[in-house]
């Protein structure tokens, strides 16, 4: 422990330590890290071009050869750009420049030479970690950003000591650093102020991969369905969530259909004061939405809602559209009433939900009214077109054939193979022939219940169309023919019609009971589901209560701590004196309570008498130094040499002051060395 | 305390990290940010806190004359309980190694100065600095010591034939002789200095402490070394007597030295010559 050192004053050692190959090997460790988020998204050309460079890198260090030339590096980098140009067709933007990024590193890796390289190549691997987050905010990703950025700091504390002891020193020190860190680093994300959106303006790919629901319908254009398992809301409803046949999600109300497509009305905005649902107060439901970003203004309600809060918009037909696309998670609180009553119509609503090209009137007028001609009420047509759908041969696919000019002639037909957007236009359209007013509504229906957090998870695959006709007693009535081809979709959701597809089961053929065993899941899966409903729970509040926190969350907080009406620069001397507070408080805590100063020379002496209390020599509070030697030379001559020694040394040391350095290495090496024995 | 080049260069990274999460509204982006601007203030404590404790001293001066170079020694100790870590000592401008220091360790470092005069001399400033522990902060302290100065002795003049004494003749049979040996007169307790041929190594042996053999006076030849004796210009007549006084002490001659307003006794040994040397030194 207490040892003394001799060196020579070395003026050579004194420098920054040069790169050697531990400090090689820990900086590819941190890049490959840091790089390791972005893999899914990098062209493969640049990832093997990354590695190549890295191990070319090693190669020259283990060779002790040079490194490559100036006009090689920049014929590498002139490769790089043209190759990322020819990949991605620009050199800016978010996926271009986040591929630059990666590749100018691995090119700064590769000329390495001195320790300012390799710090910058630590600096540029904090930078991709940072965009990494521009492609997904998950917990995992924050979780993982704190394990790299302990790493980085590791690598970098690495590089800095002079004394290379293990890596796994520093990533304990760097824990403890980054733990410290935390603190002041709350407080600046809590109160540091938030600008709106767009400093520079986005680029134009920023939002580029948000999936969101389209506005144009188009049977028979697209024959496979989206099938994707990502998420597009989820909603957390007070009190029991409605039943599986009752989760009809709307969104868009479709009431045009032209060149063989559905689509809005230019003016989807309500712009009068419409008249309001009938509903029972009683019935009312609440339930808030987190929508995942979708780069679009389409709010999903459950079927039908009543009020409509401050931030959004009436829609025509009753639908929530936000002011502006959401490209952020939104959180929204609503109320629906699932037997509302909407019985007003105008006239010109009338006449835009009974029209019909002339086309469609011709292609589809004897279908129409051969099946009007069956019943005599309005009530009984929708019936008949249902039964037309059930008996004759119709049949539910995710993969239907495409369809030509006429398409729904054709589905109607001769196809007879569709999905919900094929069934809900076809009716509609039947619906329209005959003067019935209708509409087709694009949503979502269904939803996973997650146990766990007590609320339904819509993916894109439970996205859905159905129809809505106007009567004369009932008003808007929702009518979905899917139900009546695919029970299952409505009842169990996409993946149960995916299980019964794959078991060569008809729909609509099995009774509920082997239905239930046609589709019920294995013990193990549920298991899974269940982690994953974990998962998902966690992930939202996640994003609730961390990724969220966003300008208006930033007021709320103020507001509620006082601070509500300091503008900007008020807010940036609040946060700066709470970070300086905060960081006193530390720097005490460090400073002051972890040292404690020792006279060195005290504890010396106290080793020595420790030592002779071993051999039952205790020294006594009221003895001076010099009479407790007196005493132990008197009991044991033989140590006379040494007793004598450090008793002088230890006098002259600490009562006459003289604070001569080699006086103390002296006398600790004669404590060091000094052994006391019982004979 | 400075942040470093490569600080200065962190803190643009941060600034770079800053403007990409206020441009996307990115709340991780945020997060990472604001964690590594706290980290680099956290790193300041470390770094200030990684100087606090240490203490700089200087060591033993070592004899030097002047024109030769004058070895001493830079000590730093770690009074602290924590281990201090890449501790840089700059002395006057020039950067030396790195130091870890353990808890209350001392490190020792040789260093030497060139010396022209004889007198005091200044030694040069120290520096403590670290860049512990990210290597983007710098902090240093320029250590105060007490006693900065070591004495340099006067440059040894030509060996000229000693001036004629009292008590007997000097002369170089003088260095076959075993200078008064044969006339032991007693013991005294050792002291720092004396001759280690004149301790008493039986004595020793047999635990009873080192002791001095003295030998009777008169028997070894006496000189006097004087300033006023002497011609020349006040250096090289120092020098002169500096010359002696090294033979002399070699030799085991007992000399004595009056300099202008000051007269040294009779005496021999190395602690003598020391105290000769140190007034002439001084003179």
């Amino acid at each position: 422990m207490n040892k003394h050192r001799w060196l020579k004053f070395n003026i050579s050692t004194g420098r920054d330590p040069l790169p050697d190959q531990q400090a090689l090997i820990a900086l590819s460790l941190g890049f490959a890290l840091s790089v390791s988020p972005h893999v899914e998204y990098l062209p493969m050309w640049l990832s093997l071009f990354t590695i190549v460079l890295f191990l070319w890198r090693m190669w020259i260090m283990k060779r002790a050869i040079a490194i490559p030339m100036r006009a090689v590096r920049l014929l590498l980098l002139i490769g790089l750009c043209v190759l990322l140009y020819r990949h991605y067709g620009t050199l800016l933007g978010r996926d271009a420049g986040v591929a630059m990024l990666i590749g100018l590193s691995a090119l700064k890796f590769l000329e390495i030479r001195t320790f300012r390289d390799c710090m910058i190549v630590v600096f540029l691997c904090f930078m991709i970690v940072l965009t990494s987050f521009l492609y997904s905010q998950s917990m995992l990703l924050g979780a993982y950003m704190l394990v790299i950025v302990i790493v980085l700091t590791a690598v970098m504390q690495y590089l800095n000591h002079s004394d290379r002891s293990r890596l796994s020193v520093m990533v304990r020190r760097s824990a403890v650093l980054i733990a410290l860190a935390m603190p002041i680093g709350v407080v600046l994300f809590l109160l540091f102020p938030r600008v709106p959106i767009g400093l520079f303006g986005l680029p134009g790919d920023s939002h580029a991969g948000m999936t969101g629901m389209s506005d144009v319908i188009k049977p028979g254009s697209i024959n496979r369905l989206n099938e994707s398992d990502e998420i597009a809301f989820r909603a957390d409803i007070d009190g029991k969530a409605p039943d599986m046949k009752q989760r009809y999600w709307r969104g868009i109300v479709l009431g045009e259909y032209t060149n063989n497509s559905w689509k809005q009305n230019k003016r989807y905005l309500q712009t009068l004061r419409s008249p309001q649902p009938e509903y029972d107060p009683a019935d009312a439901l609440k339930y808030s939405v987190l929508l995942e970003p979708s780069n679009t203004r389409w709010v999903f309600s459950l079927d039908l809602p009543v009020s409509k809060p401050g931030s959004l918009r009436w829609g025509r037909g009753q639908t929530l559209i936000a002011t502006t696309p959401m490209v952020e998670r939104t959180r929204i609180d609503m109320v629906s009433v699932l037997n509302a009553r909407f019985t007003a119509l105008t006239d010109a609503e009338h006449k835009r939900y009974t029209a019909v090209p002339d086309a469609v009137e011709q292609s589809l007028g004897d279908l129409a009214n051969e099946l009007y001609q069956q019943t005599d009420n309005p009530g009984a047509y929708i019936d008949r077109v249902l039964d037309y759908f059930r008996n004759e041969g119709f049949t539910y696919t995710l993969k239907p054939p495409l369809l030509g000019k006429t398409p729904m002639r054709q589905f109607l037909l001769e196809t007879r193979k569709g999905y919900c957007e094929h069934y809900a236009s076809a009716f509609t359209l039947l619906m329209r022939l005959n003067g019935l007013p209708a509409r087709v509504i694009a949503g979502y229906q269904g939803g996973e219940w997650n146990p766990q957090g007590e609320y339904l998870i819509v993916r894109q695959s439970d996205a859905h169309a159905w129809s809505e006709v106007w009567l004369e007693n009932d008003g808007w009535v929702r009518v979905d023919p899917t139900a009546v081809v695919a029970p299952e979709r409505i009842e169990f959701g996409l993946d149960a019609i995916r299980l019964l597809a794959a078991a060569g089961q008809a729909f609509g053929s099995l009774n509920a009971e082997q239905l239930q065993a046609a589709i019920a899941r294995p013990a193990m899966q549920m298991l899974w589901n269940r982690t994953l409903w974990f998962l998902d729970d966690l992930n939202t509040s996640w994003y609730l209560w961390v990724i969220g926190y966003g300008k208006d969350e930033q007021q709320n907080l103020l507001d509620r701590l006082g601070l509500g009406s300091l503008n900007w620069t008020g807010l940036l001397i609040a946060t700066s004196l709470i970070v300086a507070l905060i960081a006193s408080l530390q720097g005490m805590l460090l400073l002051l309570s972890r040292y404690r100063r020792r006279d060195p020379v005290v504890h010396l002496y106290q080793r020595f008498c420790k030592k002779l209390e071993h051999i039952g020599m205790a020294r006594n509070l009221s003895e001076g130094p010099r009479d407790f030697a007196r005493r132990v030379m008197a009991l044991h001559p033989e140590m006379n040499e040494s007793i004598n020694e450090i008793t002088e040394l230890y006098v002259s040391i600490h009562y006459a002051d003289s604070k001569d350095a080699t006086t103390m290495l002296q006398l600790r090496a004669a404590v060091k060395s000094f052994r006391p024995t019982t004979s | 305390m400075l942040p470093t080049q490569h600080g200065v260069i962190f803190a643009l990274v941060l600034l770079a990290m800053l403007l990409i999460a206020v441009n996307y509204a990115n709340t991780l982006a945020y997060i990472m940010t604001f964690l590594l601007v706290s980290l680099v203030l956290v790193s300041m404590l470390f770094t200030h806190r990684n100087l606090s404790g240490i203490e700089v001293s200087t060591g033993r001066c070592m004899k030097a004359f002047a024109g030769n170079s004058l070895n001493y020694q830079v000590c730093l100790q770690n009074h602290s309980d924590r281990q201090r870590h890449d501790v840089g000592i700059d002395i006057d401008g020039e950067q030396g190694q790195r130091l870890n220091l353990q808890p209350g360790e001392l490190v020792c470092i040789p260093c030497e100065v060139n010396t022209v005069r004889r007198g005091w001399v200044m030694l040069p400033a120290v520096q403590v600095n670290t860049r512990y522990p990210l290597g983007i902060m710098f902090s240093w302290s320029r250590a105060y010591q007490e006693g900065r100065k070591c004495l340099v002795y006067p440059k040894p003049g030509p060996l000229l034939p000693f001036p004629p004494g009292t008590g007997g003749e000097v002369s170089d049979n003088l260095l076959t002789q075993t200078a008064g040996h044969d006339d032991f007169a007693g013991l005294r307790v050792y002291r720092e200095g004396d001759a280690l041929q004149h301790v008493d190594w039986k004595a020793y042996a047999r635990g009873k402490g080192m002791h001095t053999k003295e030998f009777a006076a008169g028997q070894t030849p006496q000189l006097e070394f004087s300033m006023q004796h002497l011609q020349g210009d006040i250096e090289s007549r120092i020098s002169l007597i500096t010359r002696w006084v090294i033979e002399a002490n070699r030799l085991g001659a007992r000399f004595e030295l009056s300099l202008p307003g000051k007269k040294i006794p009779p005496d021999t040994g190395n602690q003598h010559m020391e105290h000769c040397l140190r007034e002439l030194a001084l003179l």
